[in-house]
């Protein structure tokens, strides 16, 4: 498999250019440390080579000829990141580790074929899946069945001990976390099979937000309404998008009700995430163009998702497509426009909706804190429900490990790291845990089902939809009651 | 800093330099497999820390999670016969932590355990891995503070701190590292446990070897474990910022400041090439471009005396020249300004490409001029200098811009960095302030030590580490090349013939034959005070230093915290002039604790002592409390309770803070009896102390008495405990300290005044000192005799090698030690240390 260059170099020169600094004039590492104690796996495993200041010196040893990207060095620490930016905002040089690592990944992918890779044909599997809308949406829609047939427990149950049996646990367990529960725990009232309504409003005629299939792509002349918001694409994306679908129904609804037009991007739509992680450039420039040419068909003033590892890609898609003449413009452009639902909705307000009594602790995802910086508005979010205690988690800033598919490939280093969390997210006390990324509700929920914990998962656009649920029904109560 | 095209090729490590499987099975077996790294490639890594110039790869890199796994490293690699250099986070700015070729390196990281933290006694031990921000985030929702706040608290470990005895902007009124280490556990060459200071100091007549060991940088051992003191945290804080058009105006707003008797808690300058990068950074802290000079002051203290303060401050720096000043309104804006000061190192990668770091200190009124200078060599050789530094110390980062891709630029720059170096050596300062000699600055320790200082030095890193296995090629030049002594760079300082009061350095100098009452009386007149202060006025300078500070050290310190540099006599007649003048000084080893307070080894012919502005008033409190002790309530640490039913407020919360300025002990509530001024201080002290012949020729304690320092154990720990254990032994006074967790005894003397009896009476038979002892060491505490007679020695000595094996590691080292400077041990002046490197 061969990797196209970036503007005509090989990877390692592509990657030797940005770690020298001559690229865009960004900046190098000055060796400070200030990031080694924002690292999970430096603070997990303590070894040098395992922080992003050790990432970077071998980067950089690649890019000068003293390493071996084929090597067991190069390949293993460079896997072992978790590509959560953490030590992004503690930098004072601005390295920008993210984009750094994924030239790095390009490098370690190119130089080793996928069998030797840790977990490699099944990762090349995947990447294939995910950029096939049809196979992807096939794939899932089994996996839902499976999930909710039950065949998770299931293999839970009977998997064997040792760590093959320990990461298919752990597998089973993400499968069955993204229903939303843990164990017994509160289930989230939106994993209902309700379907979506359109919210009575007394303003002027609001578009009519899709129903709430994820079956069925826009057309592209789809009638749309406008309200006296912004007209926005929603991305279902991939897993998103089938194993989370009430949440893209919530999303849909919510933005919906605070005067978005809102209509859908075709199901099974991946943004390139997870192919720009795993070093697979031609793969995730593939799928970004595809995305950006999808949204100028669609006449939306804004790209809008509600899962935090897409919404940092694509607002990376301009620097991802820099090099390519006939899309540098585009992709810019696109990655201007691009939210995630929270920003939109603390943008519009959010309209105050009915009472939540509940206790929720809340985890802002790496991708949304550390990579777009905008955890902000999920506060602004969060705040417009009434009634509703929320406690963030001690050390927000840490990781939950659930990076792709990173508790499968590294299940010690991703389970302790997935412990810290977990851990955090119990001592809270609150029945639910909040966060605005499908992966990390997976890893989180993960990993209280086998601790044995009691405790739901949800998005916080699924609280939001909730409180405008009750403010719905309590008027019609009170209607009725007349 | 970074690296660039033309990095230089360091070579693959041969065979001879792998780790062999045997060893690294041992290793493996010790500390895990997973946490012995020895892949060539992987070792790239740890090849450099933070400065950037020197790269080596070491043979290994082993990582210990505790003591017992450390030293079972160290006796693993000691046997195999290869160095040991220690690595923290790799922060350090001098190649300290670079490994010499062949050797294996010892990472602290995963000994991040903080082990004991007790807020009321305001003290926390800690594995040396544990990062300074992280005791620091710990110990504040107590109200406390750990005061060392080196610009990378972020990320360097506390036992780096120890390392380099580490500063901070907020060490001109709290000190550095050294102040605040009241106890290590260390791991010497042969893999032998060290136990120093705290609990463990097995003969009080010996010298203190925690003070040379505290920026020793690796050099003398691992330290695994520290006990650090906490001090409380102040009311209040105000922040400062005034602008100037040039750094030597901001340097003489300083030295302005000082002069009035302030004492901020802070003094930084930042120059107009430091504010271009951290303003173009996210750290922005909202300082205004084009501007020559920042100069950010801080106070902390009481509330009621802040605003004064301030108000002071500003008015120095509009004279000296400021065109506006600024105070930080909110908690918000004063850490934007601190912020951008803590992180302007790393933001100067914006600037350009390489950066020559710099670390001099100097008196801080000769600051105007140096800077003066600095500006002037930078126009010399047409280079941008960038400037952040610590002014209240007079500690200098005059770092030099340059891109090391170019040959001729890179030439210029090491000219003139060493130009700024003897100019600030020149001028009375010394040449690294807190980020150490390393291998950076080998070269220029001939400049601040001479032949004979240098072989002391030697000799007693000799004396801790004898087959020469840690971190060799640091700190101490080659001595062995033929051009040795070319150039004999070092200059002592010239005699000083009288008292020397220099209020703006906060020091003065003084012989040691000199009264100490001239000398306070002479301080005094300039309004400086020092802790010094409660010595008895009749005896010479030189035989006041040789005393403890007793209670007063939980405020300031053990003696050698107020002596900056002095000039001392060997018993084996040599002179050496250790130290320097200024008030941060990591350049070389210090030697200064071993020849001043109890177990001194030398006489002090010259001393340059640490000063403060006077307080305006000192008050002791003395009233009756009944039944010998009783804890009372309400009042704060520290106090000092006497059996004889006295007990002393040293320090209430608020006096702590203020206590440089205004009161030294705080009046509260109504005392049954009060006296004030310094002698009362002293005779306080002096009760406490129960030593020294009494003026009207009454012994307090007389000769033949027995004096011990007993630090008891957890058990023990608690002063009505420790009243009941030693109250009820006949014949002994005693008073406890519950800060230091310390008592100390003395019985009656013998002979006439004292004991009536031909028999010795119970309290000078050695079984009940070694009871008390066994009794101390078993739970962890311990008993050091100041005085006594053999019998008595012996007995302590042996219960406390019993109760603790480690003792015997530590008296060993002691021992060579004194040895050195009696001459008994010929130290070969000239070793091959470096054949390694």
């Amino acid at each position: 498999m061969s990797d196209s260059h970036r503007g005509g170099h090989s990877p390692i020169d592509a990657l030797a250019q940005r770690v020298d600094g001559v690229e865009e004039g960004l900046l190098t590492c000055v060796h400070c440390g200030f990031c080694l104690p924002a690292c999970p796996t430096y603070r997990e495993l303590g070894d040098e080579a395992d922080s992003p200041r050790g990432r970077l010196h071998l980067m950089r040893a690649v890019a000068e000829g003293r390493l071996d990207p084929a090597g067991d060095a190069f390949q293993t620490h460079m896997d072992r990141c978790l590509g959560c930016r953490a030590c992004e905002p503690v930098c004072p040089s601005s390295v920008p580790y993210g984009s750094l690592l994924e030239s790095a990944r390009q490098v370690a992918r190119a130089a080793r074929p996928a069998r030797e890779r840790t977990a490699g044909p099944v990762i090349d599997l995947m990447l294939r899946v995910f950029e096939s809308p049809m196979i992807l949406r096939a794939s899932l829609t089994a996996a839902r069945v499976a999930r909710a047939l039950g065949v998770p427990r299931l293999v839970r149950r009977l998997a064997p001990s040792g760590p093959k049996g320990r990461a298919g646990r752990f597998a089973a367990a993400m499968l069955e976390a993204s229903d939303g529960s843990a164990g017994r725990g509160t289930r989230s009232r939106s994993a209902s099979t309700r379907p979506a309504s359109v919210p009575p409003q007394p303003e002027p005629p609001q578009p009519d937000s899709a129903p709430s299939s994820a079956g069925s792509a826009p057309p592209a002349s789809a009638p749309m309404v406008r309200g006296d918001g912004p007209a926005v694409a929603l991305l279902p994306g991939c897993v998103q998008g089938s194993l989370f679908s009430r949440v893209v129904d919530a999303s849909e609804r919510v933005l919906a009700r605070n005067g978005c037009a809102v209509v859908r991007m075709g199901a099974g739509g991946c943004c390139g995430a997870l192919h720009a992680h795993a070093g697979d450039h031609d793969g995730s420039l593939d799928l970004a163009r595809r995305r950006i040419a999808e949204a100028e068909r669609l006449d939306v003033d804004l790209v809008v998702t509600d899962a935090a590892g897409c919404g940092a890609a694509m607002k990376e898609y301009g620097e991802w497509l820099a090099d390519d003449p006939a899309w540098a413009d585009r992709a810019a452009a696109f990655s201007e426009r691009v939210r995630d639902v929270t920003e939109v909705l603390a943008d519009r307000g959010p309209l105050k909706g009915g009472e939540v009594r509940r206790n929720v602790a809340y985890d802002p995802p790496c991708h949304l804190k550390h990579a777009q910086r905008a955890d902000a508005a999920t506060e602004t979010v969060l705040a417009a429900i009434p009634g509703l205690q929320v406690r963030t988690v001690a050390d927000p800033d840490a990781c939950c490990g659930g990076a792709g598919i990173y508790g499968m490939t590294h299940p010690e280093l991703g389970g302790a790291i997935g412990e810290r969390k977990v851990s955090e997210v119990r001592a809270t006390g609150a029945p639910c845990v909040a966060t605005g990324n499908p992966g990390c509700m997976m890893q989180i929920g993960a990993g209280l089902i086998l601790a044995g914990a009691d405790m739901g998962v949800v998005h916080p656009v699924e609280l939001l939809d909730e409180s405008y649920r009750r403010l719905d029904d309590a008027g019609g109560a009170e209607r009725g009651s007349r | 800093m970074t690296s660039s095209s033309a990095h230089p090729v360091v070579p693959t490590p041969t065979s001879g330099d792998t780790l062999a499987p045997d060893l690294a099975r041992r290793l493996g077996d010790i500390v895990g497999e997973a946490a012995v790294v020895s892949d060539p490639e992987r070792l790239l890594v740890y090849e450099t820390d933070a400065l950037g110039r020197f790269h080596q790869t070491p043979r290994a890199v082993v990582l210990p999670a505790d003591t017992e796994e450390a030293a079972a490293v160290v006796r693993a690699v000691h046997a195999a016969g290869l160095a040991i250099v220690p690595r923290g986070a790799g922060t350090g700015l001098s190649g300290g932590a670079v490994a010499a070729p062949g050797s294996v390196m010892l990472g602290t990281a995963r000994m991040n355990r903080i082990l004991e933290f007790d807020p009321d006694r305001r003290r926390a031990r800690v594995q040396a891995g544990v990062l300074n921000s992280q005791l620091a985030a710990l110990v504040r929702p107590y109200g406390l503070v750990y005061a060392p706040d080196p610009s990378s608290q972020a990320a360097c470990t506390l036992g780096g701190n120890v390392a380099e005895n580490s500063g901070g902007p907020h060490c001109l009124k709290y000190g550095v590292t050294r102040r605040y280490v009241q106890g290590l556990t260390l791991i010497d060459g042969s893999g032998r446990r060290v136990e120093l200071g705290g609990a463990h100091r097995p003969r009080g007549d010996a010298p203190d070897l925690l003070g040379p060991v505290i920026g020793s940088e690796g050099c003398f051992g691992l330290v695994t474990e520290i006990e650090l003191g906490l001090v409380p945290e102040t009311e209040g804080v105000r922040t400062l910022l005034g602008l100037f058009e040039t750094t030597a105006e901001a340097g003489e707003a300083v030295t302005a400041i000082i002069s009035d008797g302030l004492l901020p808690a802070a003094l930084e300058i930042v120059d107009r090439h430091t504010i271009t990068a951290v303003e173009s950074s996210p750290f922005r802290a909202g300082y205004p471009r084009g501007v020559g000079a920042a100069l950010v002051v801080e106070f902390d203290g009481n509330e009621f005396e802040l605003d004064a303060d301030a108000d002071r401050a500003e008015t120095h720096c509009l004279r000296a020249g400021a065109t506006e000043v600024r105070r930080a309104t909110d908690d918000a804006e004063r850490l934007r300004l601190w912020q951008g000061r803590k992180k302007a190192f790393g933001t100067m990668g914006r600037l350009a490409p390489d950066l020559m770091v710099q670390d001099a200190t100097v008196p801080r009124s000769v600051l105007p001029e140096v800077l003066r200078g600095i500006d002037e060599i930078a126009v010399r050789y047409d280079l941008r200098i960038a400037n952040v530094f610590h002014a209240g110390d007079g500690n200098l980062h005059p770092n030099i811009l340059y891109d090391r891709r170019d040959a001729e630029v890179t030439e210029r720059v090491e000219r003139a960095a060493g130009e700024i170096m003897k100019l600030c050596v020149d001028a009375g300062g010394t040449i690294t302030g807190e980020h150490g000699v390393g291998m950076d600055k080998r070269q220029y320790v001939r400049l601040i030590a001479g032949p004979d200082e240098r072989d002391a030095m030697r000799a007693v890193r000799d004396a801790f580490d004898p087959d020469l296995r840690w971190n060799p090629g640091k700190v101490l030049p080659d001595d062995t090349t033929a051009d040795a002594d070319a150039g004999a760079d070092f200059v002592p300082p010239p005699a000083v013939t009288g008292i020397e009061v220099s209020p703006p350095d906060l020091s003065v100098r003084a012989p040691g034959s000199v009264p100490w009452g001239e000398v306070r009386a002479a301080m005094a007149a300039e309004g400086q005070w020092s802790p010094i202060a409660v010595a008895r006025p009749d005896l010479t300078t030189d035989e006041a230093l040789r005393r403890g500070l007793g209670p007063l050290e939980a405020m300031w310190g053990p003696m050698r915290e107020s002596v900056l540099g002095a000039t001392v006599r060997t018993p084996d007649g040599r002179r050496l002039h250790l130290g320097g003048r200024v008030v941060k000084n990591v350049a070389g080893f210090d030697l200064l604790g071993l020849f001043v307070g109890e177990g001194a080894l030398g006489r002090v012919e010259e001393v340059t002592l640490r000063a403060y502005p006077s307080p305006e008033a000192i008050e002791v409190l003395r009233w009756p409390a009944a039944n010998g002790w009783r804890a009372l309530p309400g009042w704060p640490h520290p106090q000092v309770i006497t059996s004889t039913g006295h007990a002393v407020l040293l320090s209430g919360r608020r006096a702590w803070v203020d206590h440089e300025r205004r009161r030294l002990v705080e009046v509260r509530g109504s005392p049954s009896a009060q006296e004030s001024g310094p002698d009362a201080l002293g005779d306080f002290v002096a009760s406490f102390e129960l030593d020294g012949p009494d003026p009207d020729g009454e012994a307090r304690v007389g000769d033949g008495a027995i004096v011990a320092d007993v630090r008891p154990g957890v058990a023990t720990g608690q002063g009505a405990r420790f009243a009941e254990v030693v109250g009820s032994l006949p014949g002994i006074r005693w008073a406890w300290d519950p800060t230091l967790r310390r008592g100390r005894l003395a019985t009656e003397a013998a002979g006439p005044r004292g004991g009536e009896d031909a028999d010795p009476p119970p309290a000078r038979e050695p079984a009940l000192w070694r009871d008390l002892a066994g009794a101390m060491g078993r739970e962890g505490g311990g008993c050091a005799l100041l005085r006594g007679p053999e019998d008595v020695r012996r007995a302590v000595w042996t219960a406390t090698l019993a109760a603790d094996s480690s003792a015997e590691a530590a008296e060993a080292i002691t021992q060579r030690v004194v040895a050195v400077f009696h001459g008994d041990a010929k130290t070969a002046s000239v070793r091959d240390h470096e054949a390694a490197s």
